[in-house]
């Protein structure tokens, strides 16, 4: 027993000093990124070098990806109908076309939606990119052998329902994508969808050649589109990509493509990725990640070091932390127990919890400041900067419970090392108003099947939900609307909310093709809805990166609040 | 070993032999700085609640004020936030008391650490001396089972098991079973080699032939004759069980917050070593000092119970019965007086060796040529199966009453050819 437990401690030592020598050297050494300034015409050359700590174990399938937006590295490698705006701050949550030379034309109150090909797009293998590869991508993405994808399509396209795909004997095509000509490709819609172009971001979108579809073996070396093609891939560990001589900059106003190179480490531990980001030694200068956030610690070494708080970029990805009260069970079917809850919450705990202000940024809205357009600002049950448990006993009395309540708390724990900051604070918090808490940590495999299925669902949850693009409406659907009420599992309306008059006001704010419109209306909803108290708002997470010293244009989007790699530029 | 001398031979009882070993444990500044450490322990284990009353925190309260949340929620002040309200500082992101957390940690540390220990003794001791004391069969059946449990890769048992027990089941109980239940192995292995050994002895035989029972010869026969072997090598499980605690813990397969364990404060604090070293000092010097203290103490044992160390006092058997008359008589009839060994130091080679049980009845410490606390007795653990032969039953007839000094660990002839083989 004695002997494995020491091997943990000691490697994980070592690696903690190995850590710490490497950041002693850099302390000094790296001052900042260089002083000339970025230019997009002349940025080109050199080798990226990124960090990750996903392993990338299933590859790139355009048809298995589950991406916001295109991804980080997806984007190099696919091209999509549409694809989000790369520019940092609030228009980086703009939808621009990619491949279409528009956003979509939409028609028949927006069930019908037609997009045209720009003339000149080609594979990296040197073959034209036509509507009908678009077309076999998404068409392949229904088959059950690829599954993984997210689930619109199938709800929305014509057909999408019963479809299997094109594989196998006896396969058809999808009848409701239609492709009139070469670079012309309609859909049909079973219902008005207005946020119909920011799902032909998805990389789903991505032409696909039929003749070198190669199934389930796909994800290792898929055909490019976009401006770089794999050159290496070992999964888990490294993926090396290099330009594609078939991409060019005059049909694509969105990737920059600035490295000759981009040489990609997989699954690397967190803390070595911010370890060696911070220390920006040698090659790791010309570093990035694109999916490991600044750590708490990490940021406290970095607000004492100006030289590396100058490496750091912090953006916002619209996600919301909450606590999911379980409507059919009690205490919560009474709304008294659940504004009890909403006022007995200590925000400023849980954002120190989550490590601080940098990290995560108080919310009472269930939409977050960050989705800007889709957020309107209330407060309906105020439980100022550190809870107010007078008002939250006060109301559990009134509610019928003068000795207090003990519920549940399920939450999602496979990051055990440090069990649940967040959960613990929230216990904390709750004692003062007369709330036990009993935590019941789930790993991440049995929290997905437990709490999402409604017959299993525990009274309280918390859990966090984002957006698969930028719109209320991916926001509220499903958590509000309770024809998404899923039995069989899968169900993310948690309170089990079914109001009919509140899904007709969805499918209202679905026909509307104009995004600010649609948005206003999404935002009015929010607010109304927040006056039930079926969930409480906690915080939005906050992202802060670190880039290595030679890294230049390095910014975060908002549509996903990572690294816009495809205009990072390393010259 | 006349009938006489056999009743003073237990004389001093085991009052009087857990207070010689005292005596020798507490002879050694190694024992005497382990026994004091692992008291100071078990003692804040114990107070844990008013030891955090004292300092005026509890562990679970957060106190937001007391950190920075614009640098990650580093706590505010020099050394992780050390002040004359908060003694160790406080937990970054949380500001909760480190002190009154590695008090109530304590609790839980030393706990799993001691209840794991009691179990694998418990399993253990069954095991062996059922193997050692059973036909052939059963101990070739258990002594494979133990093989089995020794081959086992423990640590990654423990893991799969904790990882699969619903989170429910109480964790410390839980990770004191599974320590318990994966780690008995070595010590039945012990036990049962102790118990070959022992069940070749005369006095076993007697009793054999009294028809006394299995059990009572397993509890009365042998398991005194096993005490100093298995103290020992308690006392060096116990901490390897701590720092499996804190390794399980540390993994986050340990006690579930906002419960604090000493493994689990190492865990959450490692990542903050260069912010806040405080952080990761104060437990992992706290488990590195209780390891320590109980590996001290390990040695103290083995040496205590070694009877080739000089004794502070002469000494005792550790069987109950025992009148102390009789032993004071026993004790005035025959004087203890330690004689040299081959070694040339004052050892265990007394032919009246019965006798000196009663010797510490009269507090007799007797300086050795080296200056050593001396009068190192025959009544060393070893040779306590003697004494204790003789208490139970009458020796055969003709038995030699005489030891063997050079080879105080049996000093009782064997019958057969095993009895000698240490």
């Amino acid at each position: 027993m004695l002997r494995p437990a020491r091997i943990a401690l000691f490697t994980a030592t070592a690696v903690a000093l190995t850590g710490s020598l490497a950041a002693c050297g850099a302390g000094s050494g790296s001052s900042g990124s260089s002083s000339d300034a970025f230019s997009a015409a002349n940025c080109q050359g050199g080798t990226l070098r990124v960090l990750d700590s996903a392993k990338n174990d299933k590859g790139f399938d355009p048809a298995v990806l589950y991406t916001s937006g295109g991804g980080a590295i997806p984007r190099l490698l696919f091209r999509t109908l549409t694809t989000r705006q790369s520019v940092a701050g609030t228009n980086g949550t703009k939808v621009v076309p990619d491949l279409a030379t528009d956003t979509g034309t939409p028609s028949q109150n927006a069930t019908v939606w037609t997009y045209h090909l720009k003339s000149g797009l080609k594979f990296a293998d040197g073959t034209a990119i036509t509507s009908a590869d678009i077309k076999y991508g998404v068409e392949r993405s229904f088959s059950p052998q690829l599954a993984g994808g997210p689930p619109y399509l199938r709800d929305w396209l014509v057909g999408g329902a019963d479809y299997q795909g094109p594989y196998g004997s006896g396969a058809k095509d999808l009848a409701s994508i239609e492709t009139p000509d070469a670079s012309t490709i309609v859909f049909h819609l079973r219902k008005s969808e207005g946020d119909f172009p920011y799902l032909a971001a998805e990389t789903q979108f991505a032409p696909v050649p039929k003749g070198k579809d190669t199934g389930k073996d796909y994800n290792a070396d898929p055909v490019s589109s976009g401006p770089y093609s794999i050159a290496g891939f070992t999964k888990g560990r490294e993926l090396d990509l290099v330009r594609n001589t078939h991409w060019s900059r005059s049909t694509d106003q969105q990737r920059l493509a600035c490295p000759d190179r981009i040489d990609i480490s997989l699954g690397l531990s967190s803390a070595v990725i911010n370890q060696r980001l911070s220390a920006s030694v040698g090659q790791d200068a010309d570093a990035i990640t694109t999916d490991t956030s600044l750590d708490a610690p990490t940021l406290a070494k970095v607000s004492a070091d100006p030289a590396l708080k100058k490496r750091v970029v912090t953006g916002k990805f619209p996600q919301i932390f909450y606590l999911a009260f379980n409507l059919k069970k009690a205490p919560f079917d009474n709304q008294l127990v659940r504004e009890a809850l909403s006022y007995a919450v200590d925000r400023t705990a849980l954002v120190n919890a989550e490590g601080g202000t940098q990290l995560a940024v108080p919310s009472t809205t269930f939409t977050p400041e960050s989705l800007t357009a889709a957020h309107q600002d209330y407060d309906y049950f105020p439980a100022g900067a550190t809870g107010n448990p007078a008002k939250a006993k006060q109301l559990l009395a009134q509610a019928g419970h003068p000795n207090g309540i003990t519920v549940p708390l399920a939450y999602d724990t496979d990051d055990v090392n440090t069990g649940s900051p967040a959960a613990t604070a929230l216990q904390q918090a709750f004692a003062k108003a007369g709330i036990t808490l009993q935590l019941q940590p789930l790993s991440d495999a049995d929290f997905g099947s437990t709490v999402n299925t409604p017959a299993t669902e525990p009274a309280l949850t918390l859990t966090s939900w984002g957006a698969d693009w930028p719109s209320g409406g991916p926001f509220l659907t499903p958590i509000f609307d309770g024809r998404q009420i899923v039995t069989g599992g899968g169900n993310f309306n948690l309170a089990q909310y079914n109001d009919p008059a509140v899904n007709a006001q969805i499918d209202k704010i679905n026909q509307i093709t104009d995004y600010a419109a649609a948005q206003k209306q999404w935002a009015a909803l929010d607010a109304q809805l927040g006056k039930l108290a079926l969930t409480v708002p906690l915080y939005e997470e906050a992202t802060s990166v670190l880039a290595g010293s030679h890294v230049k244009n390095a910014y975060l989007d908002q549509w996903r609040g990572w690294y816009d790699i495809a205009s990072v530029s390393v010259k | 070993m006349d009938s006489q001398a056999t009743p003073a031979g237990t004389g001093t009882g085991a009052g009087g032999g857990a207070a010689t070993l005292r005596a020798r444990l507490w002879a050694r500044r190694g024992g005497r700085a382990a026994l004091v450490t692992v008291g100071l322990l078990v003692l804040v284990a114990l107070t844990a609640p008013w030891l955090a009353a004292l300092e005026g925190q509890d562990p679970n309260s957060f106190h937001d004020t007391l950190l920075n949340s614009a640098t990650g929620g580093s706590p505010n002040g020099a050394f992780g936030g050390i002040s004359a309200r908060h003694w160790l500082g406080v937990e970054p992101t949380t500001g909760r008391d480190l002190f009154a957390r590695l008090v109530y940690g304590a609790r839980v540390s030393l706990g799993v650490a001691v209840g794991a220990t009691l179990g694998q003794l418990l399993l253990g001791l069954l095991v062996g001396l059922a193997a050692g004391l059973g036909g052939r069969w059963a101990d070739g059946l258990l002594s494979r089972v133990t093989d089995l449990a020794l081959a086992l890769p423990t640590f990654f048992f423990s893991i799969a098991l904790l990882a699969v027990v619903p989170q429910s089941f109480p964790r410390p109980l839980l990770l004191g079973l599974i320590l318990s239940g994966l780690g008995w192995a070595p010590i039945a292995r012990i036990v049962r080699a102790e118990t070959r050994v022992l069940r070749e002895r005369e006095y076993v035989a007697a009793a054999v032939l009294t028809g006394a029972s299995t059990w009572h010869i397993a509890r009365r026969e042998i398991l005194p004759g096993l005490i100093a072997p298995v103290a020992t090598y308690t006392a060096i499980v116990l901490p390897q069980n701590m720092v499996a605690e804190a390794g399980l813990s540390f993994l986050g397969l340990g006690v579930r917050p906002p419960t604090s364990s000493w493994g689990q404060m190492l865990s959450t604090s490692t990542t903050w070593f260069q912010v806040d070293p405080t952080y990761v000092l104060i437990p992992a010097l706290t488990l590195l000092v209780c390891v320590l203290a109980f590996a001290g103490l390990g040695e103290a044992l083995r040496v205590a119970f070694d009877p080739k160390t000089p004794a502070p006092v002469a000494k005792r058997a550790k069987r109950e019965a025992a009148k102390a008359a009789k032993a004071a008589k026993a004790a005035t009839r025959l004087p203890a007086v330690p004689r040299p060994t081959p070694e040339g130091r004052p050892t265990a080679g007394d032919t009246e060796a019965p006798a000196n049980p009663a010797a510490p009845t009269d507090g007799a410490t007797l300086p050795t040529p080296d200056g050593r606390p001396a009068a190192r007795s025959a009544e060393s653990t070893p040779v306590d199966r003697g004494t204790l032969r003789t208490a139970t039953r009458p020796a055969p007839a003709g038995e030699p009453a005489t030891r063997s000094a050079a080879d105080p660990a049996h000093p009782a002839h064997p019958i057969g050819t095993k009895g000698e083989g240490q």
